[in-house]
């Protein structure tokens, strides 16, 4: 069994600042086999608090959710409605 | 030989089996799985009818009853006025392959003289039917369904970027009553998206401008103008009596307290937010699916950010959600199609990418579990020194 896994992050709205520059809306992540959905936030470095809604294919998923090699996995943070912008 | 009336109605007779208006009270308090076909005119129809009789004149019986009863075998009992143009109808529907079809002898005339039960459906006005023709002849809605749009009452809450687009759509769609909850006045700045104002009512309260462009529209609709601050003391008080609340607010305070409220309440409360050039929305309705809560357990703590700069939105975003918010709280009062309790809708408008996101309850849920820890409601901090209840 492979020692690392590669899966793709795709964030939005005010979490694209924590995509790499050069990445688009979508980063690709190396990470240690055995590895939960939370450890895919903190490597990207995304405040507990704001990484929402995490959505495998199109549900709804838990941060301890296992990771396995080649998911798509998206992250929606709270919006909080119109004109002025989120802390952070 | 061309054959008489007289004739034709004979031979429809022998075909035909014509029911007593006894013999059909009788099936129907029965509970008889049958079909109960009106095919008078409208205008008769409306005056009056058979409780969950199906009005299909018989001007258009050929074109649209196979679309109506499709079920060929299913026993159907046709009625008119006083039974001619029922048996006329009925031998029509045999010869189209309906094999049980019987006419009410004496028809609605002899059926309301006896003194049996008969509804009347609200009595529209010629303006009305003008304006709602294309609603009457949508299945999903009808005259029956309009009746409940017009008895509806639905609170906005905002009359902003989204509130706009949300409290226009329901007004033209004939809503009854649009509560308009916004403490503020218009300001140049959003005329860019907030389509109820006009640069003539810049200082106006937009509650004013709101209630001028909404009765402007449909003067069907009452608009209920709540020039407030939305807080845990007033929100309760706010949102009784409406039957949907309708979320366009721009802050984390705000959107918190009317979740709390609603499930509290146990109000449907469609949500709505935008970002820059993306946009979601929801339907959450207590008991059916998860609240805001469930999804993000609470706000982000205040003084986190250390900027604050407007974010900016393309100002046709809210147009955007701000219409899917106002086609599910009608598809609410509609009670048609599959509202979107437990689904997200997220449009990112630069991709032009739509996603559905399926959703569920938090069973640990701060506030809508079956042992919540959230009982008051909570008046959360401001963010950014922005105040809590200005609208998208």
């Amino acid at each position: 069994m492979a020692d690392t896994i590669r899966i793709s992050v795709t964030l939005f709205a005010t979490l694209k600042k924590y995509i790499p520059a050069g990445h688009g809306s979508s980063v690709s992540l190396r990470l240690p086999a055995g590895s939960v959905v939370q450890d895919a936030v903190e490597a990207l470095r995304i405040p507990h608090e704001q990484a929402g809604l995490l959505v495998m294919g199109d549900i709804y998923i838990e941060p301890h959710t296992p990771l396995a090699d080649g998911q798509e996995l998206s992250i929606f943070p709270p919006l909080a409605g119109g004109r002025h912008a989120v802390p952070g | 030989m061309a054959k008489t009336y007289k004739a034709m109605m004979d031979e429809a007779r022998q075909t035909i089996p014509e029911l007593t208006i006894d013999e059909v009270k009788e099936r129907l308090e029965r509970g008889e799985t049958c079909a109960v076909l009106d095919v008078r005119e409208r205008e008769e129809y409306r005056e009056g009818h058979l409780a969950g009789a199906i009005p299909l004149p018989r001007g258009f019986l050929e074109m649209r009853i196979e679309e109506t009863l499709p079920d060929k075998t299913q026993p159907v009992i046709a009625y008119c006025a006083g039974g001619v143009r029922s048996l006329i109808a009925a031998r029509t529907m045999k010869e189209l392959g309906y094999e049980n079809v019987s006419s009410m002898a004496g028809g609605y005339t002899a059926w309301k003289n006896a003194g049996y039960k008969w509804v009347a459906d609200r009595q529209f006005s010629q303006e009305q039917i003008t304006r709602y023709a294309r609603h009457f002849s949508l299945p999903d809605v009808g005259e029956q369904g309009q009746a409940k749009l017009l008895d509806a009452k639905v609170l906005c809450v905002g009359a902003g970027g989204l509130g706009s687009p949300v409290a226009y759509y329901l007004a033209a769609a004939g809503i009854g009553t649009i509560g308009i909850a916004d403490h503020d006045t218009v300001d140049m700045s959003n005329l860019q998206r907030q389509i109820l104002h006009t640069n003539d009512r810049v200082g106006m309260p937009k509650v004013e401008s709101a209630r001028m462009t909404l009765e402007a529209l449909n003067p069907d609709v009452t608009v209920v103008p709540l020039q407030e601050r939305l807080s845990s003391e007033n929100v309760m008080r706010l949102i009784t009596g409406y039957d949907v609340v309708v979320n366009g607010c721009d802050n984390f305070p705000t959107r918190y307290l009317i979740n709390d409220a609603c499930v509290m309440a146990r109000k449907i409360l469609v949500d709505g937010s935008i970002f820059q050039f993306e946009g979601q929305a929801t339907v959450f309705s207590p008991d059916e699916g998860p609240c805001y809560r469930c999804l993000f357990p609470e706000p982000p703590p205040p003084g986190m950010a250390p900027s604050c700069a407007e974010a900016g939105v393309l100002g046709v975003l809210p147009g955007l959600v701000g219409c899917v918010q106002a086609l599910e709280a009608i598809k609410v009062i509609l009670g048609a199609g599959t509202p979107l309790i437990g689904r997200m809708i997220h449009f990112d408008t630069l991709s032009t990418e739509i996603r559905v996101l399926k959703l569920r309850r938090d069973p640990n849920c701060l506030v809508c579990s079956e042992h919540p820890t959230i009982t008051e409601l909570i008046d959360y901090e401001e963010f950014c020194g922005l105040r809590t209840a200005s609208a998208a």
